[in-house]
């Protein structure tokens, strides 16, 4: 019998290196890197819990534990699910870089982050699953620049950001296997519990270290900040997960609520303010990510098992709407010949990337009758009856981004100002240049936009999803 | 590799307080000085210190294989720099025509406050180390790790310029590898600290010739 867990991290690893061979011919590579993360995401979600897979007459178990180098990777349920939605989020990206990344590094080093992120999700200890992520980190900066001519303010800060969140992480470990000898001493205690919050807090970009968070949306290519956004930030928060399963007196600091709650408000309110004002589509989808990572983290602050399955749904639908927005930007760019600035008008060169990036913004905005909506809403049902004032402050945050996306859609649908001397207006002027959106890409954007509605007309998928992995994180009481 | 090894058991004798000044030199040709030659050599002096100080909380070998792995980076950077001054010979841009005539070591109009920075760095890690020791390491080691971190994060917010804010966060890292080791001295952590530093380094010179492009684009 084959240590399956083993192979399953290989896998991406390995077709990376092939499609970083074949990344000459971008659209063989980004299908075959989402029709790879596709099987291994189903094979994860679909397979039995203890059936044996047989490939060539070799029998292949998932759950067997594995040494390596005398550290034991374990695939528990919940990770597999984690798992499973790292791989299948990954598939729709790799699926939409196949008609609207410029980049050919997303492919092959896309998969081998989604290795990496695998290893955080299975190492014991903790200690290597902060060394795995840094690494990936440092792997990310590359596709998210891979563009000429682009800032590299983005990569930079996101890279600056995850190597401070490096030693809290890691100290930490050494704090509690010191307490663990000496109980008596809690000044180790309250030094790790700090020491985590602030790495998590990094690295999840929550005000005041969100910085990073904006920047990588603007600077960076859109899929692949999509990418950062949804499948590492996943990573990220399945890590805290598992932190909070492994280090249960976490969770139970008479704090808990309160600070959680204080943080995760005051981020989406930062995010909701700021996303109001910008101009850049990038920046404002960093922005609401921003107000989602926030409510997220209220949501987990609530200190319940629904309250983890509310701040999952979140993370489950985010990608729906960072990859719908990230694709329509960058179609849109591609009808600017690549260039970031999206000029007045565009929209109406452009009509399905406008649509994509409006739909897309808006289901992380959580409007409603889009998929981001549903988990917004049971969790300002379970706030506002509590606090009121600060159920509010949540949604009025959720509008920021909103009106943000608004004013970015006038602007991109507002006839193009006449050149001056002219009768006709500068679009027509241009018209016989003007680079128009693929057929296959309209194809897909309209087969995404129709998935992101239909689930947000009929959540219950996303939202068992979600509840049954809460289920299998025992953190705290239903 | 035992020659390497013997050459670091001779110098043994410096892997107290004389590595501590010898960082604070490296320290003082990263943060004062804009030459990225000088960097390179910065970066690897950093190292060789480092490594200095690594013997005396983990095993020589694995030392001296992080010195190793230190002096990749400093090469690479040196090799990131040459190409970036190449870039900006081979075009000058528009009204930076005597940039060529511009002597060797000029100093930045900002060298007043790095100088203040770098003179504040060894009282701000001497205030840490005493306020907050930190006890898994010899009292000196703990002054290099508090000087590297606090240095780190003066280079990183001293510039936005990928290279130079590179550096610094390889300085913090080096700063954090020293403390780290004595606390986890297993092979696998050392492997992995030296991957994600390498790749650190990598990413960052990616970054400054994205950066440098960037430029050349708009020019």
């Amino acid at each position: 019998m084959s240590a399956g867990l083993l192979l399953l991290l290989l896998v991406p690893m390995v077709i990376g290196g092939l499609t970083y061979v074949l990344r000459s011919w971008r659209s063989v590579a980004a299908l075959l890197a989402a029709g790879v993360t596709l099987a291994l995401g189903i094979l994860l979600l679909l397979l039995p819990v203890d059936q044996l897979l047989v490939i060539g007459g070799r029998e292949i178990s998932l759950q067997d534990p594995v040494t390596v180098l005398g550290r034991e990777l374990v695939l528990d349920y919940a990770g597999r699910l984690a798992m499973g939605y790292l791989f299948l989020s990954s598939s729709v990206l790799f699926l939409l870089a196949w008609r609207f990344e410029r980049g050919d590094l997303f492919a092959p080093l896309g998969l081998a982050i989604l290795s990496l992120l695998g290893g955080v999700l299975v190492v014991r200890p903790l200690v290597y699953a902060a060394l795995l992520l840094q690494i990936a980190a440092a792997l990310a900066v590359f596709p998210l620049h891979a563009e000429e001519g682009g800032s590299a303010r983005g990569g930079l800060r996101y890279l600056t950001f995850y190597t401070l969140a490096l030693p809290g992480l890691l100290i930490s470990h050494w704090l509690l296997e010191m307490y663990a000898v000496s109980p008596d001493q809690l000044g180790y205690l309250n030094a790790a519990t700090a020491l985590i919050a602030l790495s998590f807090a990094l690295m999840l970009g929550l005000f005041p270290f969100h910085a990073w968070v904006p920047t990588v949306g603007s600077d960076g290519g859109p899929l692949v900040a999509a990418f950062l956004f949804s499948v590492t930030g996943a990573g990220v928060w399945f890590l805290l997960l598992h932190y909070l399963q492994a280090y249960p007196w976490l969770s139970m600091h008479e704090q808990w609520r309160t600070t959680l709650g204080t943080v995760g408000m005051v981020t989406a309110i930062a995010g909701g303010l700021l996303g109001m004002t910008r101009r850049r589509a990038g920046a404002l989808m960093g922005y609401a990510v921003m107000v989602d990572t926030g409510l997220t983290v209220v949501a987990l602050g609530l200190g319940t098992q629904t309250g983890v399955g509310l701040a999952t749904a979140l993370v489950l639908a985010r990608t729906a709407g960072v990859g719908l927005m990230a694709a329509g930007i960058a179609g849109l760019r591609e009808c600017n010949d690549g260039s970031t600035d999206l000029p007045d008008g565009l929209g109406r060169r452009a009509p399905w990337s406008t649509a994509a990036l409006f739909v897309g913004g808006l289901s992380l905005a959580g409007f409603p009758f889009t998929l981001g909506f549903a988990a917004r809403w049971g969790l300002l049902a379970r706030v506002l009856p509590g606090d009121p004032a600060m159920g509010l402050v949540l949604l009025l945050s959720s509008f920021g981004p909103a009106v943000g996306l608004f004013r970015l859609l006038g602007r991109l649908l507002r006839a193009p100002r006449r050149m001056r001397g002219s009768e006709k207006p500068a679009e027509a002027e241009e018209e016989p240049q003007a680079v128009r959106e693929s057929p296959v890409g309209v194809v897909l954007l309209i087969l995404f936009v129709a998935v992101t509605l239909t689930l947000g007309l009929y959540p219950q998928p996303v939202a068992a999803a979600a509840a049954r992995l809460a289920s299998y994180l025992t953190l705290f009481s239903p | 590799m035992t020659t390497l090894l013997e050459i670091i058991e001779r110098l043994s004798f410096l892997a107290a307080l004389p590595s501590v000044a010898g960082l604070f030199v490296a320290l003082a040709l990263l943060l004062v000085l804009q030459r990225w030659q000088v960097h390179a050599v910065g970066m690897a002096l950093l190292y060789f210190f480092s490594a200095l100080l690594h013997t005396r909380v983990i095993r020589p070998e694995v030392a001296l294989v992080k010195l190793l792995i230190g002096w990749m980076i400093a090469f690479t950077l040196y090799l990131t720099g040459r190409h970036l001054d190449g870039l900006r010979g081979a075009r000058p841009a528009a009204g930076e025509a005597d940039a060529v005539e511009r002597p060797r070591f000029q100093l930045a109009a900002d060298t007043p406050l790095r100088v203040l920075i770098l003179l504040v760095t060894p009282l701000i890690a001497q205030a840490g180390a005493l306020r907050f020791p930190l006890t898994p390491v010899p009292p000196d080691i703990g002054l290099a790790c508090y000087l590297l971190g606090m240095g780190g994060l003066f280079l990183m917010g001293l510039s936005e310029d990928p290279f130079r804010s590179g550096l610094g966060l390889l300085t913090f890292l080096a700063g954090f590898d020293l403390l780290f080791s004595a606390l986890e001295p297993s092979l696998v952590v050392a492997g992995l600290m030296g991957a994600a530093g390498f790749l650190i380094a990598l990413a960052v010179t990616f970054l400054a010739v994205t950066h440098a492009a960037q430029w050349e684009v708009r020019r």
